[in-house]
């Protein structure tokens, strides 16, 4: 819980726009609404296949940068189209390069559909990777891997290549890298697509988990179970690139 | 969000927790991408193999090729002229008329006592006649006797298949020993062994002090059909009339230690024999100086064409090598940028993925590099034992090849890690 000692982070969110190609016309996904996200909250954005909901997931989470609007926090990503590159993440660390890598480093785990797993490395290793980067003591990444391999049953596999395994396994190998990473942000994107009944309930109560810890969670998903109302704290609808709030949330304070 | 009034005292907290921190943290970063290269050069044994194999079997050819080429010219000079290339002959000059002048042994002593230890590295006095009878038993032939004090040696220069060599003791006396050619040996004994026994040579007794196998330098084959006998015994009692005086040769032979020397060597040589025979700078040369190093020159232009030629080829094999590694390592780094999104979706900045790709490429160039001067090593002996290729390897070029293998492939990963890098990780995790 190191990274999220401080409560005093929220993340804010204003019009975000992200174009697709170099036609700088229509944007491809825009999120107008002006909404905090604070920790312990699950946000689940629902919509159609290919309406914008892990474009929107990218954002949050350091991957793509939009070219429009404003994400701030304790960290503020301000895009500009003619500076792309040069987003700033001003409160938090000033006066460094290359932020979203470090955005990305220090604060979000990013779930994928298809484990987003590197197959050459071991269990191990893949559980180990982002930790790597996160700059925390050797003694302290190999028990948070240690007890995240426990958590989803694979303590007998770490020397296993991800080759050698099934795709419920791949899935809990890339669950295990979520627990192990303690992250403040936690972005899944179809997060139990291609899982069983079991892994389902494992994904989600591992979810819950992280949001309990105090994380905050965004999940792009067509899965019912996760648009619970004693599951979701909110929901987003995005349709057509155009996201809007469907129930809970409320507007930041000011 | 307040901002302003509170992020003064907490940057400078910041600031000085991250000077404290930051040399642990770099080294860490580091070790961690150095470990991360090794896993993925570990993890795909296969693939790692065949980049040192594509810049290994590269710098193998340059560099076994660059070491026979090396071989080579050395091996040809020295069957060309052997250590007769860089020596100062003079001669008699006939054509100078009256100021002409036969050299003595004391000018040799004189011209040694000029030159010094430093420049010369042998010398010999050698007296030429003409062919004169041999025999032994009912065998005849004739053959050219060669008179000789000091290091024949130099150009002499071979093995001795049957007896031994002349000793300076032997040399230096007028003993009627001598040293058969292989084909005067050939001629007077058939197959049978020469050595220890006595010749009748211009009618007198001989004793074969010894043998040579056939020459293999241009200058020792002129020694084939001939036999070598001490200069004085030679004088006195196989060529008495070859009108020279007992002191007098028709040849010296001073074997310099370098052929940069000889064009100096010639001039003080002439400027001392003049003052020693009386004959002005006004006149012509009592002496010819043989200018031995003007055919080396000319063979060694040839050696550079043919040097050039074979050094092109050899780089271009090296050319080869360099873009096949460093094509390899550019598809191999491409088919892994979902891997290097990967990655910087877990927080690898562009410095880590740079870092553990150049790190990786360096590892396997130096590999490739060292495997491929060691498969040089272990084939360049069987060549030269086999094929009867000499090889002289350079180190600068076994270096050069190494380093410019490795420094391709580091490029090369590099800027296909770069591109992958630059890439937003978002859409780099598509494929």
């Amino acid at each position: 819980m190191g990274q999220l000692a401080s409560t005093h982070w929220t993340l804010r969110v204003e019009n975000l726009h992200h174009y697709y190609g170099t036609q700088r016309t229509t944007p491809s996904v825009v999120f107008e609404a002006e909404q905090a996200f604070c920790p312990s909250e699950i946000t689940v954005l629902v919509g159609e296949s290919g309406s914008g909901k892990s474009t929107l997931l990218k954002m949050l989470g350091g991957l793509d940068c939009p070219e429009q609007g404003r994400m701030q926090v304790m960290w503020d990503i301000s895009a500009d189209p003619s500076k792309k590159r040069k987003t700033a993440i001003e409160q938090d660390l000033p006066h460094r390069h290359d932020w979203l890598a470090h955005y990305r480093r220090h604060r979000v785990a990013y779930l994928f559909q298809d484990g987003g797993l590197i197959d050459d490395f071991s269990v191990w290793q893949n559980v180990l990777l982002p930790l790597r980067y996160a700059e925390i003591a050797r003694e302290e990444r190999d028990s948070r891997c240690q007890a995240a391999l426990e958590r989803v049953g694979l303590k007998d596999k770490i020397s296993k290549k991800l080759r050698e395994l099934s795709g419920g396994e791949r899935h809990r190998v890339a669950m295990a890298r979520t627990i192990a990473r303690q992250a403040a942000i936690v972005i899944c994107d179809e997060p139990t697509a291609a899982l069983d009944e079991d892994n389902a309930y494992l994904m989600r109560d591992i979810l819950r988990d992280e949001a309990a810890r105090g994380a905050c969670v965004f999940i792009a998903t067509h899965d019912h179970r996760l648009m619970d109302e004693d599951f979701a704290t909110r929901i987003i609808k995005v349709s057509h690139g155009i996201a809007a709030l469907s129930s809970g949330g409320a507007a930041p304070a000011s | 969000m307040a901002a302003s009034g509170t992020s003064r005292p907490g940057f400078l907290q910041w600031l000085l927790a991250y000077v404290r921190e930051a040399p642990r943290k770099v080294q860490q970063r580091l070790g961690e991408n150095i470990i991360l290269a090794q896993l993925a050069i570990l993890s795909r044994p296969v693939r790692a193999a065949l980049m040192v194999l594509t810049l290994g079997a590269g710098v193998c050819v340059v560099s076994l090729s660059t070491a026979i080429i090396s071989g080579f010219s050395g091996e040809i000079e020295r069957l060309a002229f052997g250590a007769y290339a860089r020596s100062l002959v003079i001669t008699p000059n006939y054509l100078a008329g009256e100021s002409s002048r036969i050299a003595r042994l004391s000018d040799l002593d004189r011209l040694n006592e000029m030159f010094g230890e430093d420049l010369v590295e042998g010398h010999a006095a050698w007296r030429i006649g003409r062919q004169v009878p041999a025999a032994y038993q009912d065998q005849r032939a004739d053959i050219t006797v060669f008179g000789v004090r000091g290091d024949y040696r130099f150009e002499a220069d071979m093995n001795i298949a049957q007896g031994r060599h002349l000793e300076p003791e032997d040399l230096d006396s007028s003993r009627r020993v001598c040293l058969l050619g292989s084909d005067a040996a050939a001629s007077l004994f058939g197959g049978n062994r020469a050595a220890g026994q006595t010749i009748r040579l211009n009618g007198l007794s001989c004793y074969v002090q010894g043998v040579f196998e056939p020459g293999e330098t241009v200058i020792a084959s002129r020694y084939a059909d001939a036999v070598i006998a001490p200069f004085d015994a030679a004088a006195r009692y196989f060529m008495p009339n070859d009108h020279l005086a007992p002191n007098e040769a028709s040849r010296l032979t001073i074997v310099l230690r370098s052929r940069d020397q000889l064009y100096d060597a010639r001039h003080t040589a002439d400027r001392v024999l003049r003052r020693l025979h009386g004959v002005p700078q006004s006149q012509a040369s009592p002496f010819l100086f043989a200018d031995p190093n003007a055919p080396t020159r000319a063979m060694e232009q040839q050696r550079d064409l043919l040097t050039r030629l074979l050094t092109g080829i050899a780089g271009i094999a090296m050319v080869a090598s360099l873009l096949a590694f460093a094509g390899a390592s550019w598809t191999l780094t491409e088919m892994r940028r979902r891997n290097i999104a990967i990655q910087a979706i877990h927080g690898a900045s562009y410095m880590d993925i740079l870092i553990q790709f150049a790190t990786e490429n360096l590892i396997l160039g130096l590999m490739g590099g060292l495997a491929g001067i060691a498969a040089a090593l272990v084939i360049a002996p069987l060549s030269t034992t086999w094929l009867g290729w000499p090889a002289q390897f350079d180190p600068n070029v076994l270096t050069g090849s190494v380093l410019l293998g490795t420094l391709s492939g580091v490029i090369a990963g590099a800027l296909s890690a770069h591109r992958a890098a630059v890439t937003r990780p978002g859409i780099a995790i598509a494929g």
